[in-house]
């Protein structure tokens, strides 16, 4: 029986879209006060509501342990913001500084990497990168060729959001 | 410093340091443990483990709020760093992290960490959290 540390037990399944839901459900409901639901149909949704008009935030977090990979999530930014506003206790219509926005995105990143690696090799090893976060208008191509991953959407407070697993091309740490 | 006039016989306030490179992560433990209500003192943030420790050197401090994966120093390192120094040997060690294999947990408790919070937590385990350490606290008086 493989270690859970390996990368196979790590390779995308359908397991790992319910992994990685149930990891932002939990973020959600405990930090945020947030509702997450799995979409069913993710372009059906998109089609009716249109590209965000503010667009999106991107974050990323890295790690690295008995397998290597990141943890991306893309979240509407009008829906960052406010989910921005509600984990800080700030009033809904005051001020609010990027670099808080990046600030809170990274870190959410960081609670749903760190979520679901926790309960997939719950005695694993995983060291956790900075996370990364951009705002960019519409969501990129996906990432190189050869990079097994896992892709789902998630109905964040009714607002469709994005969470993929990225795995290194060999897996290996 | 803040110093809270307590009653005889009751806990000292707790004096806190809050580790963490997310500037808004901090503010948010630092708001749950002011709306536990306990008595609290002075509650210092610091980005990462380098910073902590300075303020650790130069403050009394009674117990470290510590994130684990930081820039500069992580949290395990400053707990490492901790241990070392006998001056801080009562410091008390809780760790908040979204890390929460057994691993890392069989870790800790090798640094003499007291509590063991996973992120993400709700804010009324701070008040449990907090009140845990308050009740280390020597008596006032």
């Amino acid at each position: 029986m493989s270690s859970p540390n390996s990368s196979r037990d790590a390779l995308p399944s359908a397991s790992t879209e319910v992994e990685l839901c149930d990891a932002l459900v939990a973020v959600a409901e405990n930090s945020l006060f947030a509702l997450a639901e799995p979409m069913e149909d993710w372009s059906v949704e998109c089609a009716r509501s249109g590209p965000p008009a503010a667009g999106w935030y991107l974050s990323t977090v890295g790690f690295r342990g008995g397998f290597i990979g990141a943890i991306e999530l893309a979240v509407d930014a009008d829906l960052l913001r406010q989910l921005c506003m509600a984990f800080a206790g700030l009033p809904p219509d005051g001020p609010l500084a990027e670099e808080h926005v990046l600030d809170f995105g990274g870190e959410l990143a960081n609670m749903v990497c760190g979520t679901w690696l926790t309960r997939r090799c719950p005695s694993g090893r995983f060291d956790l990168d900075a996370p990364r976060v951009l705002q960019t208008p519409r969501l990129p191509a996906p990432p190189f060729a050869g990079a097994s991953q896992a892709e789902l959407w998630v109905s964040l407070n009714d607002v469709p959001t994005r969470v993929r697993l990225l795995l290194s091309p060999d897996g290996q740490a | 410093m803040t110093q809270t006039p307590l009653e005889p016989g009751t806990p000292g306030p707790l004096n806190i340091l809050i580790v963490d490179d997310s500037a808004m992560m901090r503010a948010v433990i630092k708001r749950a443990a002011a709306m536990t209500g306990l008595p609290l003192g002075a509650v210092l943030e610091a980005a990462n483990g380098r910073e902590a420790l300075r303020l650790l050197e130069t403050t009394p401090i009674h117990a470290v709020f510590t994130d684990i994966n930081m820039p500069v120093m992580n949290g395990l390192d400053l707990l490492r760093e901790i241990a070392a120094r006998p001056q801080l040997a009562d410091v008390l060690r809780v760790i908040i992290s979204t890390d929460g294999s057994t691993t890392r947990r069989a870790e800790a408790e090798q640094l003499r960490v007291s509590l063991y919070v996973e992120k993400p937590f709700r804010p009324e385990v701070m008040k449990d959290v907090l009140s845990e350490l308050v009740a280390r606290r020597p008596p006032v008086g």
